[in-house]
């Protein structure tokens, strides 16, 4: 916890961004989850200022980062006891966020060092790992830290887009940000972050709320707030479906 | 056309779901069995979560039964009084099941122990149903008739000792009421902790056990698992929040279906080489859920939400 304050203070100190110079849009501030929902594919938007950058005239780039909502999560790790494989050490790690997907022109080590990149809050290493045990060892911590990476980067809710963001030319770049089927609702922020000559020098922000919505949102919200009618509710729907098939066997 | 389920949290294709719901109604159809064991690992092999699929799957056995029991209620082949009391040991263990189950799930544990439930279940009913049938294939071509099998022989001596003894008319039995407790007990446990009916546990233990007629067994077994079913889905809606109401439904639709087909077919082929085949089906499926859990996986880690 503390060591994330301590970044992003060193972050606003070291870098006071012109917020002006970059200015980003979405096609859909809201993405609903409904019957036919199999996931989402968005555009972003954005375009850079060249003129009131520090240097008008040096090429940039731009690196787009959409965090989903944070998340309480443990990771498990099967070890093979009595001959079969069950889920034995576990760590928990809190406000991890449920999507990650950072997009930019080139590969990150080409636009900045990766202290640099760290420093912006870019990148899987700028995420903090910090397990609720701590008497966890290190290598331990990175052990369930890469495992954890590897299935959120598998299930497409973490993703590396190095040439994702793509310059249309005349100071405009998009990017698409495609949320995959399982992906966590909550308030999603969208960072542009316009790099130059190894160094972040403009940042724009955005917010996306993803919800469900409609029918899903009701069933949804009826099995986690009144469970008790929802499963009465699930064994009269059974009931009836039952006797309607029993009539119609009968026939 | 894919649909988003709110409870699984994933989107399916709708034809899918119902075809494999046709696909598994078909064989209990043909077969004359729950499908339960069937259906629930084909959800989880096919990436529902395993809570889920159990959950679900006990509503949707809810439906298929009560379309059973119906029929067979028209047959007058339900007996009511064991029905409740079976019923009522079925109350007891289908709520142990589910707080079993919601303690196991908080752990990580909950697949484990539904994966470890089915291959000790389906292989010793797989592996006996197998022997049998085979046996009696081989017999038949020999042209041999075993001899029948004798009514309350060994354990007859200490069923008529247990206290508690009821009667039960439409079986024409007086027993214990502690035995058919028992027996729904045990499949009530099952029915929370797998998703099934139990019917492939309660058939043999009310035909041997209690020495049941067999024209009542099989309505007075759907009967049961109507209601433990129900209880279960209920139990696991308040515990866990895993029915999945839409998936249940699209499921059941196949089911309906698949299963008038299945019973017609059925109708053409003999009984041994039935249950050969049904035998063979269930050590399928839990030789399959027996090698996932001795395979080193792909991948040791997993990832769960929202546990402190």
């Amino acid at each position: 916890m503390v060591l994330r304050y301590l970044i992003s203070l060193l972050a606003l100190i070291v870098l006071v961004l012109p917020l002006s110079a970059t200015v980003t849009d979405l096609s859909d501030r809201k993405v609903e989850i409904r019957y036919q929902f199999n996931g989402a594919e968005l555009v972003l938007f954005g375009a850079v200022k060249d003129s009131d950058l520090p240097d008008s005239n040096a090429p940039y780039d731009v690196v787009v980062l959409v965090m989903g909502p944070r998340q309480h999560v443990t990771v498990r790790r099967k070890a093979k006891t009595a001959g079969i494989w069950i889920n034995r050490d576990a760590v928990k790690f809190h406000d991890i966020p449920g999507y990650y997907v950072i997009s930019a022109t080139r590969p990150l080590g080409d636009i900045a060092r990766a202290k640099q990149m760290t420093l912006a809050g870019v990148g899987f290493d700028a995420l903090v790992f910090k397990a609720d045990d701590p008497t966890i060892e290190a290598i331990e911590l990175s052990n369930f830290r890469a495992g954890f990476l590897r299935r959120r980067l598998n299930e497409q809710l973490f993703q590396l887009n190095p040439t994702g963001v793509e310059i249309v030319g005349e100071g405009l770049f998009r990017t698409n940000i495609s949320l995959p089927a399982n992906t966590p609702i909550g308030e999603f922020t969208i960072e542009a972050i316009v790099f130059q000559g190894g160094e972040p020098v403009a940042k724009s922000n955005l917010v996306l709320d993803v919800d469900k919505a409609g029918f899903e949102r009701a069933v949804y919200d009826y099995a986690n707030n009144w469970p008790f009618f929802y499963g009465l509710t699930a064994v009269f729907i059974a009931f009836g479906a039952g006797w309607l098939a029993g009539l119609a066997g009968k026939k | 056309m894919s649909l988003y389920l709110p409870i699984a949290e994933q989107s399916m294709n709708i034809f899918f779901v119902i075809g494999m719901g046709a696909i598994v109604g078909f064989l209990s159809g043909m077969f004359g069995v729950g499908g339960g064991f069937l259906m629930t690992p084909l959800l989880i092999f096919i990436g529902v979560p395993p809570a889920v699929a159990v959950a679900t799957e006990s509503n949707e056995i809810t439906a298929a039964s009560v379309s059973g029991a119906l029929a067979h209620w028209r047959r007058q082949g339900v007996d009511v009084k064991m029905g409740l009391v079976l019923i009522a040991g079925g109350a007891v263990g289908s709520f142990f099941g589910a707080q079993i189950f919601t303690i196991l799930k908080a752990q990580g544990q909950v697949d484990l122990m539904i994966s470890l439930a089915y291959v000790l279940f389906l292989g010793s009913v797989g592996g006996l149903m197998f022997y049998e049938s085979v046996k009696a294939m081989i017999n038949a071509k020999k042209g041999y008739a075993p001899p029948p099998r004798r009514r309350k022989d060994g354990i007859a001596s200490w069923k008529h000792k247990l206290p508690f003894k009821m009667r039960f008319r439409k079986s024409r039995l007086y027993i214990s009421a502690l035995l058919p407790l028992a027996i729904g007990m045990l499949v009530g446990v099952l029915a929370a902790i797998m998703g099934v009916g139990g019917g492939f546990v309660m058939v043999p233990a009310m035909i041997y056990l209690l020495g049941m007629p067999t024209n009542v067994v099989v309505g007075t077994s759907l009967f049961q698992i109507i209601f433990v079913t129900a209880l279960t889905t209920i139990f696991h809606s308040v515990n866990t929040q895993t029915v999945d109401i839409l998936l249940a439904v699209l499921l059941l639709v196949g089911a309906v279906v698949g299963a008038q087909i299945g019973a017609r077919v059925g109708l053409k082929m003999k009984g041994e080489q039935l249950r050969a085949l049904l035998a063979l089906m269930v050590l399928l499926v839990c030789m399959k859920m027996g090698v996932d859990l001795v395979i080193e996986p792909a991948e040791l880690y997993s990832v769960g939400l929202g546990e402190h």
